[in-house]
């Protein structure tokens, strides 16, 4: 599943349940096996699920892997 | 990815759980490519970051009072921590200057064509016009060495060299000679005396009938003929002339003799061949030694199936002797004189058939006489050649 925003600098790849793709990453807010959030340009995103762990991120790309049960957006906090 | 991070240095930052947004937040800002994330459990990560990107990361993570635990890794920071081990540093730069300068020099030469010229032969001629294990390969010039060996060896037809590597690879063709058709005339004379048996003529006017004794050289068959209507004619003759002969063997062996006995072994002069270079590690000549035999062993690569190797080991052993006196007994001199006798006749053409043979053995004071007489049939005719001018 591909998600495209318009601005062709953001993208969300989802490789089924286990693996995720976000380009055009900000910044992280909060990092934890059960949640992590990312704050993109126009809203943050909050991922949800069990032992998510980061595999690797470069130039504004961070790619997460573990059980993901769900992804939501919501209104943007300011990076600390 | 591992490789390069060994090479290029990496840091692995630990961070603890506070601060993971933080740190992720800055490593994503500055742009930084990090691999090898992993969850703790006290819910800090740890991940792994090229050196040469580190070092602003370090600095604003201090700016910004975050502390990390940071361990360094690569080969980078192992030069460092062994800056100070010259002769590790001194190996390594020996090494990379031996590769570098083994791959300018030639490690083998293979041959292949060849069927009667041995490899050693062949490798001779080469050698003479500077092709050879450790010949320094830029200076050589493979169309001149393929012409001056042609030049030079009367038994190739044909010769490439070409190198794959620092391997030359050598092919040859050998020169085939025809057979030479004679057509001079000549006669067939009697090799040995004897009585002739058979006669089976192909060419010339025989001379001799059967039954007949002949002794050594007379004329068999004769090239000449005289022909009523034309002349003399002049012919090649050919044919097979069976006579029954003797010969006798005989094998004299002392009773008493001079016995060569070691006293010991002495290790000589060991020697490491690299390439065209020697270099002597023990030098034990043996001059004090009145009487020695020198023993030279090779030992190469070659048992660990490293055949191509330029490298060996060879190494000298003295075994010096005295000579002694010594006395067989007439059943170890018969032993002796039967095996004699054996080698002896192991060298007749297998064309001679034996008809019989008579053995006799005398013993005298100091020596034993073991006589052999064979009685055999075979081909006496000899081809002789002779001038003939026609007129």
């Amino acid at each position: 599943m591909r998600y495209g925003r318009g601005n062709l600098s953001e993208m969300i790849v989802l490789h089924g349940s286990g693996q995720i793709s976000v380009r055009g990453c900000l910044g992280v807010l909060q990092y934890s096996p059960e949640e992590v959030k990312l704050s993109m340009k126009t809203k943050d995103l909050i991922l949800t699920g069990e032992r998510l762990v980061c595999v690797s991120f470069s130039n504004r790309t961070v790619t997460l892997k573990g059980r993901i049960d769900g992804l939501c957006f919501v209104e943007k906090e300011l990076i600390p | 990815m591992k490789f390069p991070l060994f090479l290029l240095g990496s840091l692995t930052l630990t961070v603890p759980a506070d601060r993971v947004p933080q740190v992720l937040s800055v490593c994503m800002a500055r742009g930084l490519s990090v691999s090898h994330f992993q969850n703790r459990a006290d819910g800090g990560i740890s991940f792994r970051c090229p050196l040469f990107s580190a070092a602003g990361l370090l600095r604003e993570l201090k700016e910004r009072e975050i502390e990390v635990n940071v361990r360094r890794a690569g080969l980078p920071y192992w030069l460092y921590t062994h800056r100070k081990r010259w002769g590790l540093l001194a190996g390594g730069l020996c090494a990379i200057a031996l590769f570098w300068l083994s791959a300018h020099f030639l490690w083998s030469v293979k041959i292949t064509g060849n069927e009667s010229l041995t490899p050693t032969k062949i490798k001779e001629l080469l050698a003479a016009e500077g092709l050879e294990v450790g010949s320094y390969l830029p200076g050589l010039r493979m169309n001149e060495i393929e012409t001056r060996v042609l030049i030079r060896s009367d038994e190739l037809a044909w010769i490439s060299v070409h190198l794959e590597g620092t391997v030359a690879v050598v092919q040859v063709i050998e020169q085939k000679t025809p057979p030479e058709s004679k057509t001079s005339p000549a006669n067939l004379v009697a090799a040995r005396d004897g009585q002739i048996e058979y006669l089976e003529l192909y060419r010339g006017t025989p001379m001799v009938k059967t039954g007949q004794a002949v002794r050594a050289g007379d004329l068999l068959v004769s090239g000449v003929r005289d022909s009523q209507t034309v002349g003399f004619q002049v012919t090649r003759a050919a044919g097979k002339v069976l006579a029954r002969t003797d010969r006798e063997f005989t094998v004299k062996i002392p009773l008493t003799y001079e016995k060569k006995v070691y006293t010991g072994i002495k290790k000589g002069k060991i020697t490491l061949q690299f390439f065209k270079f020697s270099m002597i590690f023990l030098e034990n000549s043996g001059k004090d030694l009145p009487l020695c035999d020198i023993i030279e062993m090779k030992s190469s690569a070659e048992r660990f199936g490293l055949s191509d190797l330029p490298v060996s080991v060879s190494r000298e052993e003295l075994r010096p002797y005295r000579w002694e006196s010594a006395e067989r007994t007439p059943e170890e001199a018969l032993d002796l004189a039967y095996s004699e006798l054996a080698q002896s006749l192991s060298g007749l053409s297998s064309e001679i058939r034996i008809l019989r043979k008579d053995l006799s053995t005398a013993i005298s004071d100091d020596a034993l006489i073991l006589t052999c007489h064979l009685y055999c049939l075979e081909d006496i005719a000899e081809q002789i050649e002779f001038e003939a001018e026609l007129s």
